[in-house]
């Protein structure tokens, strides 16, 4: 089972996203709505994977993923952005890059998610391995 | 200066011992004279002088017809003694003076040379002026030749009248003498080369060659006799003589010297004539000059360049008004992104979670299907804002613009066959280039055709016009478009019209509205015509959308062309 941390001011996608990938049986989603608690919350749960919002009032998923980066324990963990402001040329399904950053452009499928999840945490398995 | 002031300084002491020893010396002078004397002055109070007009500096008559010079000075002092009042007898030249003096409408001839002719009706007082008689050539080769040679073989200038045109007739009558009416005239003819040589004074040449600022002449050497000047009366007044020897008898050392110093001095050039301070004058002057011209040529450049640097600034704050409202239109497109977006990603997952528990083969399914189509149209619109907020860059080239607009109709031929559209193309052909990024108007040109083949549907005719002109010569344009260019200004004009329904009119002000449609729900995103007009504002360009009389609609773009053709 794979561990995602869903970090996202919206509780009712963070509820669906979590109720759809943990429906697939495969996953183990906990949410975080408050950007400035997704560190607290990354140390505590140990995710393979997190999605982070871009745009939350609090904290932006910019500067969480800079705080994780700086964190020895949580620097391994991959993130990828969940984002809306994004043109048709920037949007790939399944996760294009800006500045060197995966993302996702809202609104996403539940299969896309999956898609990424699975394509990114291959990645750093091949790696490790 | 000081040197220019010390002739006006002994002028000045000449004239303080006239007024003050002067008296004194009258007076005492008088008493010596005898009854006789005194009784023929008594019954000629009045003398009549006669002098050369021209013979500066001995005697001369100024502009103001004054009488001047050492002859005058000494005619003054000396008849001052004798109590004698003057009157001037105006001449044009020296040989008239004699004249005059031969027919007694003279009485005196202030300053004479005694020669044998000349005692025929002159009585000659004492000399009182001596100055060395010189010979003054332009040749530089005459300066050993004899002076009978020279006479003999060679053309000599002499002042008619003059006491050497006697002395040289009588002694070599084979000499060419030339005549001349002055000392200035003789002189001039032997620098022009009209005479080889003449005879003249040292001080009445030196005088005339500086003021003529005369630079070829020579004095080649003095003669003899030196030239001796008495005042001569006329012969039947032997008295005048003999009073006049007496006056000039009793004239002091210190007058004749104020005299001498006066008038026997090279004459001094005006102070304007230095040559120092004529170049000074040139150099303060050239300076000047320098300093208004640059001056002036940098108020020009100046005034250019504070041209071109407006210029430059209203088009950078234009392109900052363009980018600030592009920018807020971005942030605004960001928001809305961001505010649309996520509903919209809860109702995709929503719509996902759904989805897991319904059979993908009932009604249900399609329904799910269908919201999912809804989101995607949304998801589209807002992209294609973002799109519109992000449409910065240009890559400006010079464009053909006539050839941008068939690449565009190419690209909706496939519209054009399938709703059977006619098009009409007018295309001015020697149309001028302008600067702009070909790939943008034609995602313009797309618009307007795409927009004009949906509204015309089946059968309808499309008109593509490009014209160049000035902006006065373009008539019926809107005049907001007018406002933005001057009326001489070199514009290319396309025009774009249809014949379709038109536009309501009530709706014509919001057409480039962002997401303004006219088109049924799904069919139209309300972008295309903000974003070419974005587009179009970017080149400097207007673009006005507008109904034609006669049914459909007529869009019009002015572009500044970049030379003017």
């Amino acid at each position: 089972m794979k561990k995602i941390l869903v970090v996202d001011d919206e509780p009712s996608l963070t509820r669906l996203i979590k109720a759809n990938l943990e429906r697939t049986g495969r996953y183990v989603v906990r949410t975080e709505n408050q950007g400035a608690k997704a560190i607290e919350a990354a140390r505590q749960f140990r995710p393979d994977l997190i999605f982070l919002d871009v745009m939350m009032p609090d904290m932006s998923g910019g500067d969480i993923a800079a705080a994780l980066q700086e964190d020895l324990q949580l620097c391994n963990i991959p993130h990828v952005f969940l984002t809306a402001i994004v043109t048709h040329d920037e949007t790939v399904p399944t996760g294009s890059q800006i500045g060197g950053h995966l993302f996702l452009a809202k609104p996403v499928k539940t299969e896309e998610l999956i898609a990424t999840i699975e394509k990114v945490l291959e990645q750093i398995n091949g790696v490790k391995r | 200066m000081i040197f220019a002031f010390r002739p006006v300084i002994v002028l000045l002491l000449v004239a303080i011992s006239f007024c003050g020893i002067s008296h004194a010396e009258e007076s005492g002078f008088r008493a010596t004279l005898t009854d006789e004397e005194k009784a023929w002055l008594a019954d000629h109070p009045v003398i009549r002088y006669a002098p050369d007009p021209k013979y500066a500096p001995i005697e001369f008559v100024d502009r103001q017809g004054q009488y001047a010079g050492m002859a005058a000075d000494y005619l003054k002092l000396v008849t001052g003694r004798l109590g004698i009042r003057l009157i001037q007898v105006p001449v044009k030249s020296w040989a008239e003076a004699l004249v005059k003096a031969r027919t007694h409408e003279a009485d005196l001839l202030p300053a004479t040379v005694d020669t044998v002719q000349r005692r025929e009706y002159l009585l000659f007082a004492t000399p009182h002026i001596f100055i060395p008689t010189v010979l003054i050539t332009a040749r530089y080769d005459l300066g050993e030749m004899p002076f009978d040679e020279m006479v003999r073989s060679l053309k000599v200038a002499v002042v008619q009248g003059n006491s050497w045109e006697e002395r040289l007739t009588l002694k070599y009558p084979e000499a060419q003498l030339i005549e001349a009416p002055d000392d200035e005239s003789a002189l001039e003819m032997v620098s022009y080369g009209v005479a080889d040589v003449m005879i003249g004074t040292l001080v009445t040449a030196t005088y005339y060659i500086s003021k003529n600022n005369i630079t070829n002449l020579l004095m080649v050497r003095s003669i003899e006799p030196t030239t001796t000047l008495s005042m001569a009366v006329r012969n039947d007044w032997p008295m005048l003589r003999d009073l006049l020897n007496k006056a000039l008898a009793n004239l002091t050392e210190d007058e004749k010297r104020a005299i001498d110093v006066t008038w026997m001095q090279l004459p001094l050039p005006a102070w304007w004539h230095n040559r120092t301070y004529q170049l000074t004058a040139v150099a303060i002057l050239g300076t000047l000059l320098t300093i208004i011209i640059a001056t002036l040529a940098w108020n020009r450049a100046l005034a250019h360049k504070v041209r071109s640097r407006t210029l430059a600034l209203e088009e950078a704050h234009l392109r900052l008004v363009q980018s600030a409202k592009l920018e807020s239109v971005g942030r605004l497109a960001a928001g809305i992104a961001h505010e649309v977006k996520n509903p919209l990603a809860i109702i995709q997952m929503g719509l996902d979670y759904l989805a897991a528990d319904i059979p993908k083969e009932g009604e249900g399914y399609a329904v799910i299907a269908d919201m999912e189509d809804a989101i995607q149209r949304a998801d589209t619109v807002i992209k294609g804002l973002l799109d519109f907020a992000r449409e910065k860059k240009l890559d400006m080239r010079p464009t053909d613009i006539n050839e941008v607009l068939k690449a565009s109709l190419k690209l909706v031929h496939h519209e054009l066959i399938q709703y059977n559209i006619t098009v009409q193309q007018c295309l001015a052909p020697d149309l001028p280039k302008i600067n702009a990024d070909p790939n943008k108007l034609e995602q313009v040109f797309i618009n307007l055709f795409m927009n004009a083949i949906q509204a015309m549907g089946r059968d309808g005719k499309l008109t593509v016009t490009s014209e160049a002109g000035k902006l006065k010569q373009l008539i019926d344009l809107p005049s907001h478009d007018k406002a933005k260019f001057t009326a001489s200004e070199h514009l290319i004009r396309l025009k774009v019209e249809d014949t379709g329904p038109g536009i309501d009119p009530t709706k014509l002000g919001k057409v480039f509205d962002p997401f303004f449609t006219t088109k049924p729900a799904g069919e139209g995103t309300g972008l295309g015509l903000s974003v070419s007009r974005a587009i179009v504002e970017l080149h400097q360009g207007t673009i006005s959308l507008s109904n034609r009389g006669g049914g459909g609609a007529s869009v019009v773009l002015l572009f500044k062309t970049e030379s003017g053709a």
